[in-house]
């Protein structure tokens, strides 16, 4: 009985490797590399249609954001480029109820007969021969999911890893034992995406689609009340450029699944032979060696994201087609706007502005004796005291000719500024605490710059340079006088 | 100039070179199709983007001094050396935005819009960086180099992200290019002066003459005082002082003053410049022209 019964899953497990009906052609990655120095894109092509093809048929055209698509010289067709690079896998196991009955979906059955074990044999199988034929370039991953969804570990090249993983999953309790099966390879699809290079997601499930909110109309302890099915999981392993494959174990076949993963340009298999399972490897690893490389010269059309399409033609004339999209932003961005008149204003305007900045000077020279007060006790200030009078009293009283306050060791009358009409100079006077460009001084004259420190008010004296009267002094740069 | 006159000049000036680029990218942008290639595409607008702000910030420094062959000359100087700066930065930007962009398109989509416009913001950011460098390396100042550095990256990173963030609400709206560059001038210059005001070794404040109040910040390892417009500090219209008539070296965080010639008067506190290092408030005198050493805020 039991002979049998294997005997005619090796027969459904040898139908369903036939590549699906429908399925011809996938975009599967883009590679832009060469976009800026060499204005040149390639994409990956996963084509069973044309896999007997030599030198494929292939078109590309592109559109901008919105626009119309034009064709796109193909520079360079060829095949088995992604050998060097290895390939990212992700099992995305089911651990839910019913992977814990047998094959015929009984539940109580022993061990052996199980479709976990029977997952579980598969899944080492394909790390045996990954390792077998990766030559180390191949990363495994392992997610796990039931009512809620779980990433193991991501891509590694350690398998060890993987198989520890393996060895951990128990049996759920019943209200862990749903099979959220399309949320879970949506959050998976989500959380592979980020992995780079060729990628495959190899689903291990018994593919019977069990939601727990759905079912028990109790929101889901990890997504609420999210829902999802087939449809947004084809678009999304699309989007991703992320190939889908599933092993399925048991009898009842969840048809979606499977029509699911070929969409996406994966297979199906149908597995409880542990031989049969080890081909499993193997023909996703051919699907991906089979991959066309299509090199082509990239258009310069507007807008962030850039439409492609691949169109292949067989030996019969059958046509596939197959769009993914790239990122062709700019630094500076793009504009669908027309130049209009006002524009030169924006050019012009400025420019004068900046040639008024370059020919006006924003300074004026002083032109009188006066007073500036620099930093005092009270803070800074633009204070300005014009000199107009032989004598000027400097202090904190009010009688004072310029009265600084704030400064409590200001004496009321602290220095006197003295102008000599016959030599037009001035002299400042103190009897203590008195600094000219921090030299102590109780009389000295004054040159136009020099700092005057009373009690800790500076202010500075400053006078036109050179002076218009006939008896202007010509400069003495090296005098130094304190008396 | 007093620091904050100095500093709303160098905004004006990054907003003004804002307002000019704006439709001569916009132009450029417009005849992206017709562009062979991506390269020659970044390389143009690049060019553009490095020659008005190259220009503009290479005549700040006359302007700020009120020397105007020192203008012309840093305009041009300025516009060469940017033209450069401005394809290179913007090739590595747009380098990395291609790597950034195509590793955003292949993951989860749903953040795809905060993750373009950091993406952007970093291209800008490497873009003003090389463009803010450039007076750095004219100088050859190490402080300058990482004055221009923090102020390009600052300036970049919001500019960018700004123009992103515009881009993604009105996808080819022309506005979002303006409000970036606008943005990326002004912070430019922003973060640049305030870099700069915090990397100096203190500031040498003119008191007299026809230059009064204009600050000089000690910023570089060695600064020229003289009359010849090719000083870094020129003392036009100043009696007594020679066309080279002292340098100001910058030595481990000390400010020196030291006369360039036997004869040439320079004074610190009224006495002759020795070899002390300057200390705030000394003043000094060099001819006519007297400065007043310090960190003024």
């Amino acid at each position: 009985m039991r002979a049998f019964r294997y005997g005619f899953l090796i027969l459904i497990a040898a139908l369903a490797a036939v590549p699906g009906a429908g399925q011809g052609l996938a975009i599967t990655q883009i590679d832009t590399e060469r976009l800026l120095f060499g204005q040149s894109v390639r994409l990956y092509l996963s084509a069973p249609g044309a896999a007997g093809t030599e030198s494929p048929d292939v078109e590309v055209w592109e559109s901008g954001e919105g626009g119309e698509w034009a064709p796109r010289p193909v520079t360079a067709v060829s095949r088995g480029i992604n050998d060097a690079e290895g390939i990212a896998f992700c099992f995305l196991l089911d651990n839910s109820g019913s992977m814990w009955t047998g094959l015929d979906g009984r539940e109580g059955a022993p061990t052996e007969d199980q479709r976990m074990t029977h997952a579980k044999a598969a899944a080492r199988a394909f790390l045996a021969e990954a390792s077998r034929q990766g030559r180390g370039k191949d990363r495994i991953g392992l997610g796990v999911f039931n009512t809620r969804y779980w990433k193991a570990a991501d891509p590694v090249g350690d398998f060890e890893r993987i198989s520890r993983g393996l060895d951990e999953i128990r049996k759920p309790a019943t209200e862990d034992a749903y099979t959220e099966l399309y949320l879970s390879l949506d959050r998976a699809l989500a959380d592979f995406a980020g992995v780079p290079g060729r990628r495959a997601l190899v689903v291990l499930s018994d593919g019977e689609n069990f939601p727990y909110y759905i079912r028990t109309g109790k929101p889901n302890p990890e997504t609420g009340t999210r829902t999802t099915g087939p449809e947004d999981v084809v678009e999304r392993a699309a989007r991703e450029g992320i190939t889908v494959y599933v092993v399925r174990f048991g009898n009842e076949k969840d048809p979606s699944l499977g029509d699911a993963a070929v969409r996406t340009g994966g297979k199906v298999f149908d597995a409880s032979n542990r031989d049969e399972l080890a081909a499993v490897y193997s023909t996703i690893r051919a699907d991906v060696l089979a991959e066309i490389a299509v090199d082509y010269r990239a258009g310069m059309a507007p807008g962030s994201r850039r439409n492609v399409r691949a169109v292949l033609r067989d030996r019969e004339g059958r046509e596939f087609s197959s769009e993914r999209y790239y990122y062709a932003g700019t630094v500076l961005g793009w504009s669908r706007d027309l130049p209009g008149w006002y524009y030169l204003a924006f050019l012009l305007v400025p420019a004068l502005l900046w040639l008024a900045l370059l020919v006006f000077k924003l300074e004026r020279e002083t032109t009188e004796a006066g007073l500036r007060l620099l930093y005092g006790p009270s803070g800074g200030g633009t204070r300005v005291f014009t000199l107009n009078s032989p004598q000027t009293v400097i202090g904190s009283s009010d009688a004072a000719d310029f009265t600084i306050g704030g400064n409590p060791s200001l004496k009321e009358r602290h220095a006197t500024i003295l102008f000599d009409e016959r030599q037009n100079a001035y002299t400042v006077v103190g009897d203590g605490n008195l600094t000219v460009n921090n030299r102590e001084v109780e009389r000295k004259r004054l040159e136009p710059g020099d700092v005057i420190n009373m009690a800790g008010t500076v202010v500075v004296f400053d006078d036109a340079l050179v002076k218009k009267t006939p008896k202007g002094r010509l400069p003495q740069p090296s005098r130094r006088k304190s008396q | 100039m007093s620091l904050t006159l100095k500093r709303a000049v160098m905004a004006v000036l990054g907003i003004l070179g804002a307002l000019m680029l704006w439709p001569i990218l916009l132009m450029v942008q417009r005849a992206q199709a017709a562009f062979p290639s991506y390269l020659v595409f970044t390389l143009s607008q690049g060019v553009c983007l490095g020659l008005v702000f190259g220009a503009l910030f290479g005549s700040f420094e006359g302007i700020v001094v009120s020397s105007r062959s020192k203008a012309f000359r840093g305009l041009g100087f300025g516009a060469l050396f940017g033209a450069a700066a401005g394809a290179a930065g913007v090739l590595a930007g747009q380098l990395f935005l291609f790597l950034a962009g195509g590793a955003l398109f292949r993951s989860n989509s749903s953040r795809l819009g905060p993750g373009l416009a950091a993406a952007n913001g970093m291209a800008w950011a490497i873009a003003g960086t090389f463009l803010a460098m450039t007076e750095g390396l004219r100088a050859r100042s190490g402080r300058k180099l990482l004055v221009g550095l923090l102020g390009g990256l600052a300036g970049g990173l919001i500019g960018g992200a700004i123009l992103s963030a515009l881009q993604v609400l009105a996808p080819g709206g022309k506005w979002s290019l303006l409000a970036g560059l606008a943005a990326f001038g002004f912070l430019l210059t922003l973060f640049y002066s305030l870099f700069e005001n915090r990397f100096q070794a203190g500031t040498l404040k003119l008191l007299n003459g026809p230059l009064k109040g204009k600050e000089y910040p000690v910023v570089s390892r060695k600064l020229t005082v003289g009359t010849d417009a090719s000083c870094d500090i020129v003392l036009a219209g100043y009696p007594g002082v020679r066309p080279l008539h002292a340098t100001v070296h910058l030595e481990k965080g000390r400010v020196y003053i030291r006369p360039a010639g036997p004869d040439a008067g320079v004074l610190v506190n009224d006495g002759p410049a020795g070899d002390a290092a300057l200390r705030p408030e000394d003043v000094l005198a060099a001819g006519k022209a007297k400065f007043l050493y310090g960190y003024f805020a």
